[in-house]
């Protein structure tokens, strides 16, 4: 050991503060970098000569464990904050409270005109004022529906920009990563790879929520949390078959011939190829915050809005058709004149001593066939589809095979008229009750009932084609009766002979509204498939806005709580990995000290030399 | 260990806080400005169920409210005009009161028919009252006046014949041709005095009957149909003072009372038969003045009681019976029945909703969720057509001062029509409507004393939930305020606190 020895290990001391400077300058500038991670000089005391100290690299003061929590609950703040939003935008088309065009606003406004026109039936201002009240309403329903198909349509394009941006990321991730491997040493370059990788991998994890696994020298694979490769060496692709313009008909289904909306499939680097959205692979983040908008949240509340308009209008047009009884063997007899596609008949019957509730819903093509039991609200009633285009013959047939074994009969005494009766004196069923409800569609029909509100200028009475349901969407489509508008006198004239002062139209058609209880379908969202939400269409609608306003409430509160967790994560990180100015400032002091002193040992050798050299002298 | 934010969180972080809080400032002060708690439902919390139940039943109460506004202008319109009715019968009456003023102006009519005539045109006057565009006596057929006019419901409208044309013919057909009621002369067969009908269905004098005093005679029938019976004396000759009784029914549901007394006096006076020599010639006697008392009461009270048989039949009319008229073609002296009259060829007189329902259903409104009131009137209700009618009667016959019988014809007319306008328990009263359609008023008025304590209630629910109190929210504001500014100070206090600012 001499003193070459000391001025190189003095000059391996200016070296390492002078890095460690450029560090100190480095996380100062980059203070307020987003993703950037505090960076430190790895020293070590085994330079190349065994003496001095030796820059081994720039290290990154990265906590892992708060790096992946953070990532979790960046994708649960995303799909919160996503979700909060469309909710936010979603409970404006309902209306402020009281507003003018809020629904229940406007369809108080419709009943109130209703009880002024049961009051004054001849005026024509009251009739008029009806029609008004009635047409706003539908428009209203149309614009709300409107608003949620053009949310929905948001979504689908927020899905497809989304995909976009993972594939860049990926791909970045993918480039970046071979940087990192190509650099084995921890210099700064690859520091600065691995804060690019890890702000890729941030962003990511902000769409979707993902699962990093190390694998050693800096190496990464990313998975979905549900186990779907993301990147593994090579990025896999993912690809969206976005539709413009969404409506209510089109939805999503793993079949691809009914699906109307975008799937994301995932192509690995094998060639392989999964559909993301069919595996319920994406759970967290914004993207499986848009897709739950699409597919679920904004189809319940177009399905509310739908439901809302269908009682509207069933409510209004449908007159329940009674039944004569019959004797010998002992059942009833009905006509079935003027049954509509999707309208339907009630049968009840006992057999073997087990009641039976039976609800045959006629359909015009047998593709349809057969309905599910979900097809009405009623939870207690077993739903029987019938082909009606073959005739009553045909008819009489499928529902002899349909309820062959409970020793009831079907016959056609002539005409549209379906008769059903027990097995007489074998005394094993009992026919209890039997009738239908029919869609009025003329307006002076001799019945109170209305078709006020029709599909477009077309009738309405639920019915299901193979096309889908006509309730589909309805919402969108519900127009006050063209006929009407044209005749405003019919909201009184019930058959030619009505006096224009007779309230009972507008009467029966204000109990409709008001008084009268149905079963409201639970894919709305609102009651179970167990007790359908029983009430009058005044009370379903006081339901979905109640319904729309707590979950956007929900929604808004569940985002509040993601962020303070995403808060305190961050604070965590910030402190742990995060660039601290008077740790830093700390730091070049003892820099300067150190470069200070390593200074003061090349001087004091300078001099302990330059005494050598005296001594010579 | 808690975690103090400031000196090592980021400026971003920091800044996010003041964001968050001058949000919190923002929708404080949008709260003081509009005073309410939220512009949508989601913010109102727990209550948005109840909000929006509430609204919806402060929006039925407004609706009760016009409504019932609406049928108490409609009642009070509604009682205005049957008092007047009321009053206008109670006035023609005490105009009919004896001393019977007969009276003839220039057209034949006494003043208190001229009165009826007013008083008709001013009842139908009161019928078609309006409330709006709104007929009140039309039944449900409001936008139709309850009547026609009183020229056309008198004389005719073109081809559809009035109401004097139907008393013309139905007089036709009540006294025959020889205005013997529809009876055929009397006879007088040995000692046996024989009256019979003609065949003459609902027209004309219906023998009820007959009884004497004559001892030993014997009355027979009536039988067999046409009727007819018969007084036997039996070869009694009666004394002075006996009696012979002969009750007619006529069309109206009257009777007539044909009484002949036996006399000895030279010349026989009024309402007597001369006693014979023998019981044959006696019953000669009888049938003669029979024959001499049915002529005059066929000229008296049987057009009295024509008339209003025919006004019964023009008048008393619903969707199940239409005017009648008499059957066949004029003249009417041999007619036998009677038949429905078309809209064509006979006036209807009520055009309003003639269902045959109760007439309070054909107006009604709901003043409450529960509760809906009828006070719905057809001018075709029994005690309203019984003044119309009586009015129409009286204004339809005129007499001439040469008639010896005008007087007694007059006093069988106003009789009757006193009689029909009277108060009797047994038919319907103007004031029984009234009381009815009161009843509906009532209601409804009840119904809005219920919507003013309601309305205070629902609307302090509505306040509650949507509304914000000022002062509360101007101390949070306040609040709020300290807050934001000891944030900000703190935050640049803390910025100062950095080494960099200790460095040389």
């Amino acid at each position: 050991m001499g003193l070459n020895t000391a001025i190189s290990s003095a000059l391996t001391g200016l070296h390492a503060t002078q890095m460690g400077l450029s560090v100190v300058a480095n996380n100062v500038a980059n203070v307020n970098t987003p993703g950037y991670i505090r960076k430190s000089a790895l020293l070590s005391n085994t330079a190349a000569g065994g003496n001095g100290v030796a820059v081994l690299g720039i290290g990154r003061e990265l906590d892992q464990m708060v790096q992946t929590q953070l990532r979790t609950a960046v994708a649960g703040v995303n799909y919160a904050g996503s979700i909060s939003g469309y909710y936010s935008r979603l409970v404006q088309v309902y209306g402020a409270p009281g507003g003018g065009n809020s629904l229940d606003t406007l369809f108080n406004n419709f009943t109130a005109s209703l009880n002024t026109l049961t009051a004054s039936p001849d005026s024509t201002a009251a009739q008029g004022d009806v029609l008004n009240q009635a047409q706003v309403l539908a428009q209203q329903l149309n614009a709300m529906s409107g608003d949620v198909q053009t949310m929905r349509s948001q979504a689908e394009s927020g899905i497809s920009d989304a995909v976009n941006r993972i594939n860049q990321l990926l791909q970045d991730i993918a480039d970046v990563s071979n940087q990192i491997t190509a650099s084995s040493e921890p210099d700064a370059a690859s520091a600065a790879f691995l804060d690019r990788r890890d702000a890729d991998i941030m962003e990511l994890a902000g769409l979707l929520d993902i699962r990093v696994t190390s694998l050693g020298n800096n190496r990464v694979s990313i998975f979905t949390t549900s186990g779907v490769s993301l990147y593994d060496g090579q990025p896999s692709h993912l690809s969206f078959d976005a539709k413009t313009a969404l409506n209510a008909s089109m939805t999503y289904s793993t079949d691809p011939a009914e699906r109307g909306v975008g799937t994301i499939s995932l192509t690995n680097p094998n060639g392989g190829t999964i559909d993301l959205i069919a595996n319920n692979s994406i759970r967290s983040g914004s993207l499986a915050a848009l897709i739950e908008m699409r597919d679920v949240t904004l189809v319940k509340a177009q399905s509310q809005l739908d439901e809302i308009a269908n009682s509207l209008a069933l409510s209004l047009s449908n007159k329940t058709v009674p039944s004569t009884a019959v004797t010998g063997p002992d059942g009833f007899n009905i006509d079935l004149t003027g049954l509509q596609n999707g309208n339907t008949i009630s049968l009840s019957y006992t057999s073997g001593g087990t009641p039976h509730k039976v609800t045959i819903v006629r359909v015009d093509d047998p593709s349809v066939l057969p309905l599910d039991n979900s097809q009405t609200a009623d939870p207690g009633d077993q739903v029987i589809g019938i082909d009606f285009s073959g005739g009553m013959a045909s008819v009489v047939s499928q529902l002899n095979t349909a309820l062959s074994g409970d020793n009831i009969t079907f016959s056609n005494p002539g005409g549209n008229q379906l008769q059903v009766v027990d097995d007489g004196a074998g005394n094993t069923s009992d026919i209890n009750s039997l009738s239908a409800s029919v869609t009025t569609t003329t307006l002076q029909s001799g019945d109170p009932t209305l078709p006020l509100f029709t599909d477009g200028r077309s009738i309405y009475s639920g019915a299901i084609n193979a096309g889908g349901d006509q309730k589909t969407g309805f919402a969108s489509r519900i127009a006050i009766n063209p006929a009407v508008l044209s005749d405003p006198s019919s909201l009184v004239l019930y058959s030619s002979t009505t006096n224009i002062g007779d309230s009972t139209r507008p009467d029966f058609i204000y109990q409709q509204l008001n008084t009268a209880s149905q079963l409201f379908d639970p894919a709305s969202g609102i009651g179970t498939k167990q007790g359908a939400y029983s009430g009058t269409v005044a009370d379903y609608i006081q339901q979905v806005i109640s319904r729309q306003g707590a979950d956007a409430q929900n929604a808004s509160q569940l985002n509040d709580g993601q962020q303070v967790v995403l808060n305190s994560l961050q604070q965590r990180f910030n402190d742990s990995s995060g660039v601290n100015i008077d740790t830093e400032m700390s730091n070049l002091i003892t820099l300067q000290n150190a470069y200070g002193a390593n200074a003061r040992v090349l001087t004091a050798i300078k001099q302990m030399y330059d005494m050598l050299l005296q001594i010579g002298n | 260990m808690t975690t103090i934010s400031g000196l090592t969180s980021s400026a971003f972080m920091k800044s996010q806080m003041l964001v968050q809080m001058q949000k919190q400032m923002s929708d404080l002060s949008l709260q003081l400005s509009t005073g309410k708690l939220t512009q949508n439902y989601a913010g109102l919390g727990i209550d948005r169920g109840l909000d929006v139940n509430v609204r919806g039943a402060m929006s039925r109460l407004s609706s009760y409210e016009d409504v019932i506004s609406t049928v108490n202008t409609r009642v009070q319109l509604q009682t205005a005009s049957l008092e007047q009715l009321r009053t206008l019968q109670q006035d023609m009456r005490s105009s009919m009161l004896p001393p019977l003023d007969f009276t003839l102006t220039a057209n034949g009519q006494t003043t208190a028919q001229i009165q009826a005539g007013n008083s008709f045109a001013v009842a139908l006057d009161a019928l078609n009252q309006r409330a709006g565009s709104t007929y009140l006596f039309s039944g449900a057929a409001t936008n139709t006046p309850a009547t026609d006019t009183a020229d056309h419901i008198m004389n005719g409208n073109g081809t559809a014949a009035g109401f004097k044309q139907i008393v013309a013919e139905r007089l036709e057909a009540d006294q025959g041709a020889d205005q013997r009621g529809r009876l055929d002369v009397p006879t007088a067969t040995g000692d046996s005095v024989g009256l019979a009908e003609q065949n003459s269905g609902p027209f004309g004098f219906k023998i009820a009957g007959a009884t004497t005093t004559i001892p030993g005679a014997t009355v027979s029938g009536p039988t067999g149909s046409p009727a007819s019976l018969s007084i036997d004396l039996n070869g009694n000759n009666p004394a002075d003072g006996a009696k012979v009784i002969v009750q007619l029914n006529m069309p109206d549901g009257t009777q007539k009372t044909i009484t002949l007394t036996a006399s000895s006096e030279t010349p026989t006076p009024s309402g007597s038969f001369a006693i014979g020599a023998t019981a044959d010639d006696t019953a000669a006697n009888i049938a003669s003045a029979l024959d001499g008392a049915i002529q005059t009461a066929g000229k008296t009270d049987l057009v009295a009681a024509s008339a209003m048989a025919a006004s019964n039949d023009f008048f008393n009319i619903d969707a199940d019976h239409p005017p009648q008229r008499v059957s066949g073609t004029g003249p009417f002296y041999n007619a036998t029945s009677l038949r429905d009259a078309t809209a064509t060829d006979t006036v209807q007189w009520y055009t309003g909703d003639d269902a045959t329902d109760d007439p309070r259903g054909s107006m009604t409104a709901r003043v409450d969720d529960s509760i809906t009131v009828g006070y719905g009137v057809r001018g075709n209700e029994e005690a309203i057509r019984n003044a119309v009618q009586n009015f129409a009667t009286l204004a339809v016959m005129s007499f001439s001062g040469s008639d010896a019988d005008a007087h007694d014809r007059y006093v069988a007319l106003t009789q009757r029509a006193s009689d029909n306008l009277a108060t009797n328990p047994a038919k319907q009263q103007l004031s029984a409507i009234e009381t009815q359609i009161a009843g509906a008023n009532v209601s409804a008025n009840a119904a809005q004393k219920r919507i003013d304590d309601r309305k205070p209630i629902l609307q302090g629910i509505l306040d509650d939930i949507e509304n914000v109190d000022p002062n509360e929210i101007g101390v949070k504001l306040l609040a709020m305020q300290t807050q934001i500014q000891a944030s900000m100070q703190t935050t640049a206090l803390l910025s100062k606190l950095t080494l960099v600012n200790f460095m040389s």
